[in-house]
């Protein structure tokens, strides 16, 4: 008599879906009559429509304590205090299509294909067009090391000539199994590098301690700054007497196949980076000023023939004193794979 | 002694057949009840038409038809004539509602459900020896005891066939929301699978999940597991009954046997203090006294005899059953029935077969389970659908379903609703209230009949002095003042005339005081002897005092004892008087038969002539006790004339002279089991609390319905058929039943009634009355209230009423005088026998049920605000809000203490005075519930978890708009420099710390608005300002709340741990708002409620 019983106990009566879905008896639709909906519907219609109002209220009276970006506004919170960190990240161009597959980060052609190359090419021409100076943006200058640099309104002009192969014309070397890749820095609010070589006390230019500390991160493990960059710094420095500091400012960069057999079959002579190797440091600090342009670098991978239809890891890292490198949380370095068929 | 009734035999043997039908004991609770009382010289007056005074006019027409003429000059014990009819009754129709697998175990359960069916008894000694092929002198040969252990089976209870534990563990492993985590789960490991297949160093984050998921519906199924575990142990307490070894005689010689050994037809010697090995008949018995407690919960020793006196083998005096117990003197048998034929083990296997019904919070919860579930999968079908639709990959779609799936599982309020239920179990318990299952707790609060039994559970199973009759007028001996003592005389101790009563009520007595009892108050004195003249001598013991002495002083020099066929008692005292008599003679017994032997009367101090006038009174004083179902006796003495009995005169006590003179009547005693001081308001507060008292008893229907007079199962004003027609003086067929409201219904009527009778019986009467009703009976009753949609509750002691007990939807078991049987059978015991406990239990009941209501409310408004988050991230492709680590943390973290501290809520209004829930439609979870948590609380919680959100992506960068449809690339790894409001380059795992950030921070708006729920939960109808904040669990629950989110956000590793991140304090601030909106909006609903009741707004969003 259980199981009898159990039926009269069981919640809406029995009657079955059936009868919920449409009760021919009181005309009840899903439970209720058509009235009984209509009332329901207009009320929650209203009470959605005030609980918006108050949450629009709510948002427009928070929304006063932040600065507008489009007036060149600064977020409210930057670099440390803001969940950015003070420690840019590395971004790359082109990259692979994220409607096909959003996790790859693999730049694959066939050389013999033009289309293929295209592909990648393209991303590379859409990216320098970006960097044309609007007309009538009367806040970008050309800046050089001792020269201009950005200021809270003034901003750099981003040279797209000097890329040596890593043009438009030349396709940036796709076709001739030669690609470019473009490197960049991403842009943190107010963030300027920290140049090594700087006494704190004294804020001068110390060659002893430019050597020391760039020892010291080529000496760093697990990977520590390639000597070629270290010379390269060095080199850079002695350039310029006087503007030593100028130039150490920059956040320099380094490309180079991540683990021992990429370095082989991606040998460090076949890198080239175009039109310096790093970021000079009049770019810095961004301060969402209007015109402002992502300076980058061009990364020639001269891909051996032997190396071909092999998958190359190639990882860039940012170097400068204030630039941490986290390989799992990708930050101060980016990767991606280069396969050249 | 009941061979009192000697012309029984010719009655029943009207129906030729000797086999009992079903549905039958005619009242075997009440035979050896009566057998007892008849011991005590005590017989029933009854009105000249019995019948009338009980039951519906069916039923009495019904036995008009079948009755025997008898002289109404003779009253005798109505139960004679009652009988009659129960042989003419058909069989009760059995309902045909089983499907036919369960018919199998039906048909064994309909078996067990009809009465014992056997001759043993009454065929001719020699008839059984053949039968048994055994022999009274020299037993069974080794042999024949080994071909009938085969034949019969041993005498060993089978304990009804058990659910292997691991189903029951799998059951509890795949019940309630278990289906849908294993699912999640599953989900998790499946994405983590795909995951790691597709990439060398993918995220575990699946893999905990999945993990995190199956330990929850693992340690929960484990929880429940042992709670079920912990319950169902009724057959080991039969076994506990068994005894260990019996005295047999095989191949004439006596040995001691393991009782299980014991075969149909050996001879079994019994000693007092052995527990009954079988159900046994008796070839001999030398003041063979057995107690029959463990069967029907009346400790009273019942006299066994070799003689066949009934026709029903519960009736009769040479059957002795199994368990129960010799207490005097001893006899020889043969066994008749072994095992599971016996008596107790047919009610043992009744008891153990019956299915409990689902306890009415399991079917609450199980409707709840349902709904959410159904919610649950619409929303993860439908937003699978929409995202594959939408373009997501299968992976994707799978992520999102279990977001959605682990957002609608309120993964810990059915622990939480274990927890509430033991809180309230444990409070229960010290108010005298065991609760065996948790579910029980609740289930009392449903209750809306309560079917109680009479004897110690309304009463006090003890007799007590009641009134006495002497002088011509009645008086009260306890409470002078009670209403229902009304108009009676008080006694004053040195009337002559009570003197006189008190006199012969002292001597003619054989109960005496244990020795050694010095300080203690007589009325808790212990005493040798039966139960009447136990109540008498302590009752004379208060009122004179020093019986002992006064015993002593008057010694007895000869005593006529009791038999049944005088019912009377006589003693002679040594009484030195003024009027030179030596001896006094004291008697009691049976008034009728007292009045018999006097010639005179006592009346103000002197002895008159007993006309027609004083008989007519004592008459009307005598029926008039007999109609409140009283044990009445009388007295009378006679100083024996000293001429013919001089000083020292030697009484023969076989053939005494005296009895050839006439006595002098004294008065009347009658007593009365009288019900426990506080059943009567206990009776009122059940009946303004809607619920329906009803006495189902095994007793003589005048003193049950007595009682339930005395303690308000029958209201004051309310007369039955049968009193109507009486003080109208019309018949009985005349008056329309329908204007009655009362009705005794003795068990003999119920046998002949099918289930729309019964049905009828029980809805169109308020106060109803079951009086002489057999096991079977109480379970047939049980059913039909339960036919009706009602549930009820049923308390009881002896084993007889295990199967009602494990039928009723609420068995309660008294827990001082109850057989362990029925404790097993019952789930919940009282503590202190007292039905008034019930009461308090109600109230628990009630209270647990409706802070249940408030404690899911509570659990479930944070569900959609755990929903939104994921509708929006697939529909408007945002970053996603909250995530299902988060989700946890609020439903087995932060939401668990508030909730189980809603079960210390104390009730709103009067719960008392409101009727029982209506178990159609007052449900736990309701419509109204599901709308105005999911639909409001539940969305201003969201808006106050995304406007959270919006205010530190906002602040970090990322304006609102600008979040619309980034979720691809938001969640694309390979992105390293994705652009926000402000040009900023965010990489992957930078965003993905602000996506956690923002996570904490939803995780802490809903804390801060579940900070206003929980106050909004409080109550449900008046103001939170009237109710108060003294619920100090919950005060402290508040502070648990924000202590437990700021351990899981501030503590440092909680990034890697839970992907909780640390808040600035202002980020707490956004939700306050909406916190400080939900208990305005609150109050203003409450408002509208309690202003205009039966508004729109109560119909729709009153839960």
């Amino acid at each position: 008599m259980a199981g009898k019983k159990s039926d009269k106990y069981s919640p809406n009566g029995g009657g079955g879906f059936g009868t919920f879905l449409y009760n021919s008896d009181t005309g009840q639709v899903l439970g209720r009559t058509c009235g009984s909906w209509l009332k329901i519907t207009v009320f929650y219609i209203i009470f959605y429509a005030c609980l918006a109002a108050f949450f629009y209220l709510c948002y427009q009276i928070f929304a006063t304590t932040l600065e507008r970006p489009e007036e060149n506004g600064s977020p409210k919170w930057t670099q440390d205090a803001s969940l950015i960190g003070a420690n840019p990240g590395v971004g790359f161009r082109p990259m692979p299509d994220q409607d096909k597959n959003s996790e790859s980060t693999l730049i694959w052609y066939r050389t013999k294909d033009p289309a293929d190359s295209a592909f990648w090419s393209d991303q590379l021409t859409d990216f320098l067009n970006k960097l044309k100076v609007k007309e009538g943006a009367d806040n970008v200058v050309e800046c050089s090391v001792g020269g201009n640099s950005a200021t809270q309104k003034r901003v750099c002009k981003v040279p797209t000539e000097g890329l040596g192969d890593c043009t438009v014309d030349n396709s940036f070397g796709y076709p001739d199994g030669k690609p470019c890749v473009l490197i960049k820095l991403n842009k943190i609010y107010d963030w300027e590098p920290e140049p090594f070589g700087i006494d704190d006390d004294t804020n001068k230019y110390d060659k002893k301690l430019l050597e020391d500390e760039l020892e010291e991160k080529v000496q760093e493990q697990p990977k520590g700054m390639p000597v070629s960059l270290k010379n390269y710094i060095l080199n850079e420095v002695a350039k310029k007497p006087g503007n030593e500091i100028e130039v150490l400012r920059s956040v320099w960069l380094s490309c180079a196949g991540e683990n021992v057999g990429d370095e082989e079959n991606l040998p460090e002579s076949s890198i080239t980076y175009l039109p310096f190797r790093g970021i000079p440091g009049y770019y810095f600090p961004y301060k969402n000023q209007p015109n402002y342009k992502s300076p980058f670098v061009m990364v020639q991978l001269n891909v051996p023939e032997t190396s071909h239809h092999t998958l190359i890891n190639v990882e860039c890292r940012a170097w400068a004193k204030n630039v941490k490198y986290d390989r799992i949380d990708r930050l101060g370095s980016v990767h991606f794979e280069i396969l050249v068929d | 002694m009941s061979a009192g009734k000697p012309n029984m035999g010719r009655k029943l043997s009207r129906k030729s057949s000797y086999v009992f039908e079903n549905g039958q004991i005619p009242g075997y609770v009440h035979m050896i009840r009566q057998a007892s009382r008849t011991s005590s010289m005590v017989s029933r007056t009854t009105d000249p038409e019995p019948r009338e005074s009980y039951g519906s006019p069916r039923v009495s027409r019904l036995w008009k038809e079948t009755r025997q003429p008898r002289t109404p000059a003779t009253p005798e014990p109505p139960d004679v004539d009652e009988r009659t009819p129960l042989l003419l009754g058909k069989t009760p129709k059995k309902p045909d509602t089983r499907s036919d697998e369960e018919a199998k175990a039906e048909s064994v359960l309909a078996d067990l459900r009809k009465e014992l069916e056997m001759d043993s008894h009454k065929i001719s000694l020699d008839e059984l020896y053949t039968r048994l092929e055994t022999n009274p002198e020299n037993g069974l040969s080794n042999r024949q005891a080994e071909l009938h252990q085969s034949k019969y089976g041993m005498n060993l209870l089978t304990p009804p066939k058990e659910t292997p534990e691991w189903i029951k563990f799998a059951r509890n492993l795949l019940g309630g929301f278990a289906i849908l985590m294993w699912i999640g789960a599953f989900l998790c490991f499946a994405a983590f699978a795909v995951q790691n297949a597709t990439k060398p160093d993918a995220p575990k984050d699946y893999l905990y999940l999945g993990i995190v998921l199956a330990s929850v519906v693992l340690i929960s199924g484990l929880f429940s597991y042992y709670q079920e575990a912990k319950s169902s142990r009724i057959m080991d307490s039969f076994k506990k009954l068994v005894p260990q070894h019996a005295q047999v005689i095989r191949e004439g010689s006596q040995l001691s046997v393991c009782v299980t050994e014991l075969a149909v037809g050996d001879v079994v010697e019994l000693t007092y203090g052995d527990r009954i090995p079988a159900d046994i008949r008796l070839i001999e018995s030398f003041g063979l006294k057995v107690d029959n407690s463990a069967l029907t919960g009346e400790s009273e020793a019942v006299a066994r005899s070799a003689e066949c006196t009934h026709d029903n083998p519960l009736e009769t005096k040479n059957l002795v059953f199994f368990s129960t117990s010799a207490i005097e003197g001893t006899g020889k048998g043969i066994v008749v029935n072994v095992g599971d034929k016996t008596l107790m083990g047919r009610i043992a296997g009744l008891a153990s077969r019956l299915e409990s019904s689902q306890t009415p919070i399991a079917r609450e919860m199980d409707h709840f389970v349902h709904i959410i579930s159904s919610v649950a999968i619409f929303f993860g079908v439908l937003f699978f659908i929409i995202s594959v639709a939408m373009g997501y990959s299968w992976l994707d779609s799978a992520v999102f379903l279990i977001g959605i799936i682990v957002a609608n599982v309120p993964e810990g309020l059915l622990a939480t609703v274990t927890v509430c239920l033991a809180l309230t179990a444990k409070r229960m318990a010290s108010k005298n209230c065991l609760v065996k299952h948790l579910e029980a707790v609740e289930t009392l609060g449903s209750v809306s009949v309560i079917c109680s039994d009479k004897t110690g559970t309304l009463t006090q199973n003890k007799m007590s002095m009641s009134r006495m009759w002497y002088n011509g007028k009645m008086h009260a001996v306890e409470r002078p003042d009670d209403p229902d003592n009304e108009g009676l005389s008080k006694i004053i101790v040195g009337d002559p005339e009570f003197m006189a009563l008190a006199t012969v009520a002292r001597l003619c007595s054989r109960a005496h005081f244990k020795v050694g009892q010095v300080g203690i108050p007589d009325a808790l004195r212990e005493v040798v002897g039966d139960a009447t003249e136990s109540a008498i001598l302590k009752r004379m013991e208060t009122l004179l005092g020093n019986v002992e002495q006064y015993r002593f002083r008057n010694k007895k020099v000869c005593e006529i004892p009791f038999n049944s066929t005088n019912k009377y008692q006589a003693s002679v005292h040594c009484n030195k008087s003024d009027c030179g008599s030596h001896f006094l003679l004291a008697m009691k017994g049976a008034p009728e038969k007292i009045i018999e032997q006097c010639s005179t009367i006592l009346i103000n101090g002197e002895t008159k002539e007993l006309d027609e006038q004083c008989k007519a009174e004592f008459k009307a004083a005598y029926e008039e006790l007999g109609a409140r179902g009283e044990r009445v006796i009388g007295f009378c003495d006679y100083r024996l004339p000293p001429e013919e009995f001089p000083e020292g005169h030697l009484f023969n006590t076989e053939n005494p002279e005296f009895m050839s003179f006439t006595f002098r009547f004294v008065g009347l005693i009658s007593l009365i089991d009288p019900p426990r001081v506080n059943v009567p308001n206990a009776v009122r507060t059940c009946r303004s609390a809607g619920i329906k008292v009803v006495m189902v008893t095994g007793d003589h229907p005048l003193t049950a319905k007595a009682i339930a007079r005395q303690v308000g199962i029958i209201s004051p004003g309310n007369k039955t058929l049968d009193e109507l027609a009486a003080t109208q003086g019309v018949p009985v067929s005349d008056l329309d039943p329908s204007q009655v409201k009362v009705a005794v219904i003795h068990g003999s009527e119920l046998i002949d009634m099918d289930e729309e009778e019964l049905d009828a019986i029980i809805r169109n009467f308020d106060e109803l009355v079951f009086a002489r009703t057999s096991p079977q009976q109480k379970l047939q009753i049980v059913e039909g209230f339960q036919r009706q949609g009602t549930c009820v509750a049923v308390t009881g002691d002896g084993v007889n009423d295990s199967p009602a007990l494990k039928k009723a939807d609420i068995g309660i078991s008294m827990g001082i005088t109850g057989s362990d049987v029925s404790k097993e059978a019952a789930d919940m015991i009282l503590l202190d026998d007292n039905f008034a406990s019930i009461v308090t239990g109600v109230e628990e009941g009630r209270l647990i049920f409706d802070n249940l209501k408030k404690c899911v409310f509570y659990t479930l408004t944070d569900n959609i605000s755990e929903l939104t988050p994921f509708f929006l991230f697939i529909l408007a492709r945002i970053p996603l809000p909250l995530g299902t680590i988060s989700i946890l943390c609020i439903d087995l973290g932060t939401d668990v203490v508030p909730a189980v501290s809603l079960a210390y809520e104390k009730g709103e209004s009067d719960i008392m005075r409101r009727s029982p829930r209506n178990p159609l439609k007052d449900n736990l979870v309701t419509k109204q519930l599901i709308s105005y948590a999911y639909g409001q609380i539940g969305m201003i919680e969201s808006f106050a978890g995304m406007l959270t959100y919006f205010v530190i992506m906002s602040e970090n960068g990322f304006l609102p708009l600008k979040l619309l449809g980034l979720r691809s690339q938001w969640d694309a790894q390979q992105i390293n420099d994705l652009e926000d409001s402000f040009g900023q380059e965010w990489t992957y795992e930078q965003r993905k710390r602000l996506e956690n950030t923002c996570s904490a921070a939803y995780f802490v708006s809903i804390v801060v608005c579940q900070w206003a729920n929980l106050i909004i939960s409080k109550t449900r109808r008046v103001s939170i300002f009237k109710k108060g904040m003294t619920n100090w669990v919950l005060n402290f629950a508040l502070i648990f709340e924000t202590a437990l989110a700021c351990v899981l956000i501030y503590t440092p590793g909680m990034d890697v741990a839970l992907k909780m991140m640390p808040l600035r304090v202002h980020w707490w601030l956004p939700a306050l708002p909406f916190a400080i909106l939900i208990f305005v909006y609150d109050e203003i609903r409450r408002l509208i409620i309690r202003k205009f009741p039966g508004s729109w707004v109560e119909e729709e969003f009153y839960y």
